[in-house]
């Protein structure tokens, strides 16, 4: 690895001996998309050098570019966007280097999965359903000729107990649908290495991942990159995987690079003013800053999110003291599913003897790993979802008995927001409709009330009453969710249970509604229960948080407590696999 | 699995037993008589005498009540006699099985040619990468679909049985004789074959596993075949079950056309009679090709579709 010392932004970097090519080069790209309105430029001059063994970040947000770039580096372009100018070069050696920008279509396959391997972003979905594993590793190497059919699938057993997957032999005769998301995802690894290429794009190779599943698969990536000197280039939304997995960061937005430099340099001295913003934005960062470290970008950010806390813990004080325990009362909850038949016997238990208690003008936060069972909770919660033993008590109410009035004054004093805006808004309403739908449902004033309810509403979450008009499709993800807020909000409910309302956002997005959920908890004393996959965020807006672990709630407490002193080991193990950490323990060093 | 074979087993009986129902029913309510028809084409068109008629329908238990003549119609089907042609005489189940095989012939093939048209004009449309030529090709399933069966028949015998003598215009005769016939049905087939395919295939192009493939280095044409056309496959194979439907009404419309002896004729001919026997074991066949088809699809399901093995297995628990 060579030396890196910090340059001015925008300079070139030589951080490397000027004889050492790279192996990838990218000069000056442009890649346009044709538009109805012409063309649209999505990548305007990027440039970027990535060295043999190094691991180099593209990071930015939606509509940044990255993925773009990456594609174009694997010729992988949708049908409408092509390059429009600079280079691509492929190659350290003089002999075997390649300009990939103007390579004609059919010398492409030589290169894919030969010279450049991808790992694509979702593993859901990125490996044929209806072929077995195995043979879609082997197809990889036979692609290639480097294997006769039956040894290529000898070897793809060798590739799958590589990367790290039990059984290697009976997983590679299973399909996809049969293996769990971080099981695909090394798969998909294996995939991309099979025939050793000198470079590997990762887009987004984890965002679909569980947290410890993503750690578990980003060190396996950098453990098998780094023993073959494969040089990665990761595209990632997260500057928190970033800042542990890379050597260095290029940041990007709106279709060029606003900085590049090694990972230390860039956290720790930012130079653009974005970068500045999406640091400051970005959770895990913000709560792994210390005291005495660099000087905080988001100092204003933080003391303004500390204030509201105060402010919602002042509000709290102020109301009648509740009923014992809390508005939220829940006790000794259980529910099983039954999966396959009704007579297989085979049954999950997705929440097991869960207890907790949520104060008045609180948040708690629920946080666990796909299939822990939170969803569940909250569904039990909102009496969406009948439990098999145990109560929740609402306000002094058993939720589960309400029948008539008293569920629907019931149903109007909790609302649930959604994970993902761009399904939970029908998209044949207006925006206007769709925040006016609950007052519409429980007969709520006249129609001219509601309007100015809506507009009302509207101007709480921070949007302009004019979108009323418009549909969600023309809105972005954020002013999605903040719509979804402002639906939930509607009716003045005491408590709002937020699916993971985050989590289909960009960062910087996300911290802006971050904030406006603090802020609205503070104006107006709402009580949170707050379901979440992501710990950095949890740490922001909760004041107590649960973790939860194959439908057990296996440790609760404040949340300062719980992340600073986990008690149970699978929470120490969800607290350090949170991203960022790397980087935090090399800073303090 | 052997459970769900018999749940599907007796929900194939209930099918065909409505079908039965409502086909009786329908012809019981047309307002005419056969037995004026039959004596009619007796003599020629010359009128019928009431007394004669009368006879005829005691004759054919016309002039019981329809519940009776349904129950007694339902407990011949069930013993498995179809009974006997009200217009010629003979035995339907004969009748049916004569026809049966040169129908099945004609489907059999223009099923064959609609699968190999629409699956390669699909193929073709989505893997070429020329906008015009996929624009081109796309532009033709809707017209398949649009132009009416008899003309394009009649289009093609002008052309290669009158113009061009290729093949015979009329008649069951050999291999030569099946082949325009078997065009001209499986053009509207192709088309629809081809629009849900093509659809199909577009959509598994887009398909995050299509990059997977061509990450490794796969060709367009190597992805065609071995990621996308299995996997575009699976909404076709149900639209096959329907379409077989499809195939039995065309084949009246093209054997019509084509003079040809067949399934598709003798539907014409018993229903221009209102001869109630064979409408009914015409029907009850029909049916029963349908449910046994769309059965065979659905067990088929699970072979081309790992996915789909689960949940037809829990179903069978």
């Amino acid at each position: 690895m060579s030396t890196q010392t910090p340059t001015l932004p925008g300079a070139p970097e030589e951080t490397h001996a000027p004889d050492a090519r790279p192996v990838l080069a990218v000069r000056d790209l442009r890649v346009t998309y044709d538009g109805t309105d012409g063309p649209v430029e999505a990548v305007r001059g990027v440039s970027l050098e990535v060295h043999p063994g190094e691991v180099v970040a593209l990071v930015g947000e939606s509509g940044s570019g990255k993925s773009t770039t990456a594609h174009a580096v694997v010729g992988l372009l949708p049908e409408t966007g092509r390059i429009a100018g600079g280079r691509i070069d492929l190659g350290d050696d003089e002999r075997t280097s390649l300009e990939l920008a103007s390579l004609p279509v059919r010398a492409w396959p030589r290169v894919r999965g030969a010279r450049i391997g991808l790992v694509p972003q979702d593993p859901g979905v990125a490996l044929n359903p209806v072929q077995r594993v195995g043979d879609q590793v082997a197809e990889a190497l036979r692609i290639h000729a480097r294997a006769g059919r039956r040894e290529a699938h000898a070897q793809a057993v060798e590739i799958l107990r590589a990367v790290g997957i039990d059984e290697p032999q009976a997983r590679a005769r299973q399909y996809p649908h049969e293996l769990s998301g971080g099981m695909r995802q090394r798969v998909l690894i294996g995939i991309a290495l099979a025939c050793e290429p000198e470079l590997v794009v990762a887009d987004e190779p984890t965002s679909a991942l569980d947290v410890t599943v993503q750690r578990r698969v980003l060190d396996l990536l950098a453990d098998l990159t780094s023993r073959t000197g494969t040089a990665v280039l990761l595209i990632t939304h997260d500057l928190a995987v970033a800042a542990d997995r890379a050597e260095r960061i290029v940041v990007m937005k709106d279709g060029e690079v606003v900085e590049t430099g090694p990972t230390a340099r860039v956290l720790s001295d930012p130079q653009h003013p974005y970068t500045r913003e999406l640091l400051a934005a970005a959770p895990g960062l913000r709560a792994a800053q210390r005291p005495g470290t660099a000087p905080l970008p988001d100092e204003r950010d933080r003391g303004s999110s500390s204030r509201v806390q105060v402010r919602a813990r002042a509000v709290a004080a102020d109301l009648p003291t509740p009923p014992a325990g809390g508005l939220l009362v829940v006790d000794g909850l259980r529910k099983t599913f039954q999966i396959g038949g009704r007579r297989s016997g085979a049954s999950v238990r997705a929440v097991d003897d869960v207890s907790f208690s949520v104060p008045r003008g609180s948040a708690f936060a629920l946080v666990g790993e796909s299939g822990s069972g939170k969803s569940t909770t909250a569904r039990l919660v909102l009496d969406l979802e009948r439990a098999d033993a145990g109560s929740v008590r609402f306000d002094g109410v058993d939720v589960a008995g309400a029948r008539g009035d008293a569920l629907r004054t019931l149903r109007r004093r909790t609302q649930l927001v959604h994970q993902n805006p761009y399904a939970s808004l029908d998209p044949r309403f207006t925006v206007g409709q769709v925040v006016d739908e609950p007052l519409r449902a429980h007969r709520v004033g006249t129609a001219a009330q509601r309007r100015d309810r809506v507009a009302e509403l509207l101007d709480q979450v921070r949007l302009p009453a004019a979108l009323a008009r418009r549909r969600p499709g023309e809105l972005s993800g954020g002013q999605r969710q903040r719509v979804a807020i402002a639906r939930a909000l509607a009716l003045d409910p005491d408590l709002l249970v937020l699916d993971e309302p985050t989590s289909a956002l960009d960062v910087s997005v996300q911290a802006r509604v971050l904030d406006l959920l603090a802020d609205l908890r503070a104006q107006r004393g709402l009580t949170y229960l707050f379901i979440s996959h992501d710990l950095a965020v949890v740490r922001q807006v909760a004041d107590e948080v649960g973790v939860m672990s194959a439908g057990r709630l296996v440790e609760t407490g404040p949340v300062d407590q719980v992340f600073d002193h986990p008690q149970h080991p699978y929470t120490v193990e969800l607290v350090g696999a949170i991203p960022g950490r790397h980087h935090e323990r090399e800073a303090i060093r | 699995m052997s459970a769900y074979v018999l749940r599907r087993v007796a929900a194939a009986v209930v099918v065909l037993l409505a079908a039965f129902t409502v086909t009786f029913a329908v012809l019981y309510l047309l307002p005419s008589d056969p037995a004026s028809i039959m004596l009619d084409a007796g003599t020629g068109g010359g009128g019928v005498d009431p007394a004669q008629a009368e006879a005829l329908r005691e004759r054919l238990g016309l002039d019981q009540s329809p519940a009776e003549q349904y129950v007694a119609a339902l407990g011949r089907t069930a013993t498995g006699d179809l009974g006997t042609s009200i217009s010629s005489g003979a035995p339907v189940a004969t009748l049916i099985a004569q026809a049966l095989p040169e129908t099945a012939k004609l489907a059999g093939f223009a099923l064959l040619l609609a699968v190999a048209g629409g699956a390669g004009l699909a193929s073709l449309a989505t893997w070429t990468r020329s906008p015009r030529l996929r624009g081109l090709l796309l532009a033709l399933p809707p017209l398949g679909v649009a132009v009416p069966t008899f003309w394009v028949g009649l289009v093609l015998l002008q052309l290669l049985s009158f113009r061009l003598p290729v093949f015979p215009a009329v008649g069951n005769q050999g291999f030569a004789s099946l082949v325009l016939p078997a065009v001209t049905l499986a053009v509207p087939l192709s088309a629809t074959i081809a629009q849900v395919l093509a659809q199909g295939m577009r959509a598994a192009w887009g398909a995050a596993y299509v990059e997977t493939a061509l990450a490794k280095g796969a060709t367009r044409t190597r992805v065609q075949l071995r990621h996308v056309t299995r996997n575009a496959a699976l909404p076709s194979l149900t639209l096959l079950g329907v379409l077989v439907g499809n195939l039995l009404a065309g084949a009246v419309v093209v054997e019509t056309v084509f003079s040809r002896q067949g399934f598709g004729r003798l539907v014409q001919a018993a229903v221009t009679t209102q001869d109630i026997p064979v409408v009914l074991g015409l029907v009850l066949v029909a049916a029963l090709v349908f449910v046994v088809v769309n059965l065979l699809v659905d067990l088929a399901y699970p072979l081309l579709d790992p996915r789909t093995a689960v949940t037809s297995y829990a179903r069978s628990l």
